[in-house]
């Protein structure tokens, strides 16, 4: 398929998607006790998501270009880390949102999940700074490979610490054992999460097609730079 | 429904997605422009 068609084809899935999650999140069925607070959950939830795949895809992309040395899977890496930050950060601003109205507070150093979300944020914050501060195609990518595959320690850390630690956060609601939420709601979130990761995908397109454009600028302006030196001229010195 | 957390977090989540959309779009269009410039 062409790549343009292939583009616009997953734009207009995730426009679609957007509007059917959007008209859901406000048309489903209040909570008994968050009352309609419930609708920031239809974001907040899949931008965790969103966040969470996006750290896994970026280590396993890490982990194909320490095998393979092919520099596909280091754009892969980079593009899903940056869609990933973007993600954590929808995922804290709208958690203080609702737990200002919810829990009387925006923010909670002593909650694990609050804490544990923000430090993953500032790690992959770190790893877009260290992408930026190396100039080596090479040694950015194996730098940053290595950063990649360390980091994603934090997803499961940052999952399981309202189980592993007491913590202010909600439990989670859909257990093995089964959903313990409304059948509106359920289909409120699950159309939103759907949303969020074919949104993800069209993120990812346009992000690894910039990465490649930003090589191929980089090759062109190196290979001008190169033409404009000189020959010096050596005579009478060797 | 009358509630500005709700709105504001809306507003924030699909804010900073455009926002990011936006920024892709507007480099791929200037790295295309460069490189159409320096083939001509």
């Amino acid at each position: 398929m062409n790549r343009s068609i292939a583009r616009l084809t997953l734009g207009s899935l995730a426009l679609v998607a957007i509007a059917a999650g959007l008209w859901l999140a406000f048309t489903s069925a209040p909570d008994v006790f968050q009352r309609d607070y419930v609708r920031i959950m239809y974001v907040h939830v899949p931008g965790s998501w969103l966040a969470f795949l996006a750290f896994g895809v970026t280590a396993i992309a890490s982990l194909a270009w320490l095998i393979s040395k092919r520099m596909v899977f280091d754009r892969i890496a980079e593009a899903s880390a940056e869609i990933g930050v973007l993600f954590t950060a929808v995922s804290l601003l709208t958690g203080m949102l609702w737990g200002y109205p919810v829990w009387g507070t925006f923010w909670d150093w002593g909650d694990p999940r609050m804490a544990s979300t923000a430090l993953m944020f500032f790690v992959y914050l770190g790893y877009l700074a260290l992408r930026r501060a190396v100039n080596d195609p090479t040694a950015r990518a194996r730098r940053s490979a290595i950063l990649g595959m360390i980091a994603v320690v934090q997803v499961p850390l940052v999952y399981f610490s309202v189980t592993l630690w007491r913590s202010l956060h909600q439990g989670m609601t859909v257990r093995p054992d089964g959903i313990a939420m409304d059948g509106s709601m359920v289909a409120a979130l699950f159309v939103n999460i759907a949303a969020f990761t074919i949104l993800y995908a069209y993120l990812m397109v346009e992000r690894t097609l910039l990465a490649r454009l930003e090589i191929e600028a980089a090759v062109v302006e190196t290979e001008l730079a190169g033409r404009s030196v000189a020959r010096p001229n050596l005579e009478g010195l060797i | 429904m009358n509630n500005s957390y709700i709105w504001i977090s809306y507003l924030v989540t699909y804010g900073l997605i455009l926002g990011y959309v936006a920024v892709v779009w507007s480099r791929i269009r200037s790295h295309r422009g460069r490189s159409s410039n320096t083939q001509t």
